[in-house]
């Protein structure tokens, strides 16, 4: 399953990113494609530069590689649960149909409870990004692994109906802009 | 793997390649009427009893990592099977005459479920056989699932309009050299990146899907538990949407053994 071709540097969507630039290949609707960069420099004073430039991207316009910049615009650290593995064998009937369904890229919510310290619990959704199972004559153990939702997990606030006079302080513009998307 | 029988039906099903339970005049096994069929009723067999292990891994570890072949690998202990497993073993149920030699060759489907839900659908990819001392034959069937057609074929440089990564995706799986098999159907979503119709090189379909993920889509691309393609759209940054399937420690959602976090 070797993969011939060279690649950028690789992208890890749940790491800082606060410098991404992405400039697509020269093409009839865009002969000459300029930079399209999206940047935070409020992150950049806290962690430091960290970039990322695609070139050559197989996208259309310098919109589109605008939009993808900013989709991967990272400006703050933030922890995701990466997996966790289930027991069949702790699970009832219904559980095990519902595990049994997963496929990749179902949504799920995963909480973590917290003997001490504040919150006392955590809660992220997070989309299952591979499945394995180990199954033996005597069990069946499942692990799942997962990508978080975007970044939008600290701004539980952002709703619907919220309005730009109403955004709270701290939210960046390109998550709001996401959210409205 | 019936110590599993708490937990569900398990089958674990190889494709020999020729029809069993074919009707058979005057024989006592294969001709009862409403048993054995005309045509013969399937090429898989149930090989469930001899399965010992039984390891899938699909789909990636996480966001970065590239998608490949889902794998999956079955352990069969051949002292059960009374080396019905041997590939030396023309006796075997499981041989097939007409090549002359064991049924369960690379490329034949492979399928295992629980309760009648594919866990994994794919191909044969290996059978290996270790010869134990102690008499327990032990063979290990390799499998991949359908991405192994996209690493398996190239496609010949082209020139394509300019369109979204799903009517791409859809156009190289359509292409002759490509040939990649409609049935069943792939479920391509139609994507959020708009793609340009500057020539593609020729590679492998997988390179170049992968490229399209990583610089422009950043969807997804897998086989599911059926074995239909599946291209989905770039996942987005922000969702209103309440998952339905729940996890928790504290006893009111489903519950796992153990958790893994990343802070970065």
């Amino acid at each position: 399953m070797a993969d011939s071709v060279v690649r950028a540097q690789s992208i890890r969507p749940d790491s800082i990113l606060n410098d991404v630039t992405i400039i697509v290949a020269p093409n009839p609707s865009q002969p000459t494609p300029t930079d399209q960069q999206s940047t935070d420099t409020t992150s950049q004073d806290n962690y430091g530069v960290q970039s990322i430039v695609i070139t050559d991207s197989p996208l259309l316009t310098n919109a589109d590689a605008l939009l993808l910049a900013e989709y991967l615009l990272r400006a703050d650290p933030n922890y995701w649960f990466t997996g966790l593995s289930i027991n069949m064998h702790a699970l009832t009937d219904a559980q095990r149909l519902q595990v049994a369904a997963l496929e990749i890229g179902s949504f799920i919510g995963v909480t973590k409870t917290f003997k001490y310290g504040t919150p006392s619990s955590v809660r992220k959704n997070l989309y299952v990004e591979g499945i394995e199972h180990h199954i033996t004559p005597q069990t069946h153990h499942i692990d799942l692994h997962f990508s978080p939702v975007g970044y939008s997990q600290p701004w539980n606030g952002v709703t619907p109906t919220l309005t730009w006079e109403s955004v709270p302080a701290g939210l960046s513009w390109s998550n709001l802009i996401w959210t409205i998307l | 793997m019936g110590g599993l029988s708490s937990l569900g039906t398990y089958m674990v099903e190889l494709d020999a390649g020729f029809y069993q339970n074919v009707f058979t005049l005057d024989d006592d096994g294969l001709g009862i009427l409403d048993e054995d069929y005309l045509e013969g009723s399937t090429t898989f067999f149930d090989v469930t009893a001899y399965v010992t292990a039984c390891t899938i891994k699909r789909g990636r570890d996480s966001q970065d990592a590239q998608f490949g072949a889902a794998t999956c690998t079955i352990i069969i202990d051949d002292l059960l099977g009374q080396d019905k497993f041997s590939v030396a073993n023309s006796a075997s149920p499981y041989w097939n005459a007409d090549r002359g030699r064991l049924g369960f060759e690379p490329r034949r489907q492979v399928r295992i479920s629980r309760n009648g839900e594919y866990l994994f659908t794919g191909f044969i990819v290996g059978y290996d056989s270790q010869f134990g001392i102690d008499g327990h034959n032990i063979v290990t069937v390799r499998c991949a699932d359908a991405f192994l057609n996209l690493s398996t074929t190239t496609i010949n440089g082209f020139t394509p309009p300019a369109e979204k990564s799903g009517a791409r995706v859809d156009r190289i799986l359509g292409l002759p050299e490509v040939g990649y098999p409609s049935i069943p159907a792939p479920i391509i979503a139609t994507g959020v990146a708009n793609l340009s119709n500057l020539a593609i090189a020729t590679q492998t379909p997988l390179a170049y899907f992968n490229n399209l993920i990583e610089e422009a889509e950043q969807g997804r691309l897998y086989i599911d538990r059926n074995g239909a393609l599946n291209w989905e759209a770039r996942t987005p940054n922000s969702t209103e949407a309440s998952p339905t399937v729940l996890f928790n420690d504290s006893g009111t959602a489903i519950p796992y053994e153990s958790l893994e976090v990343i802070y970065e």
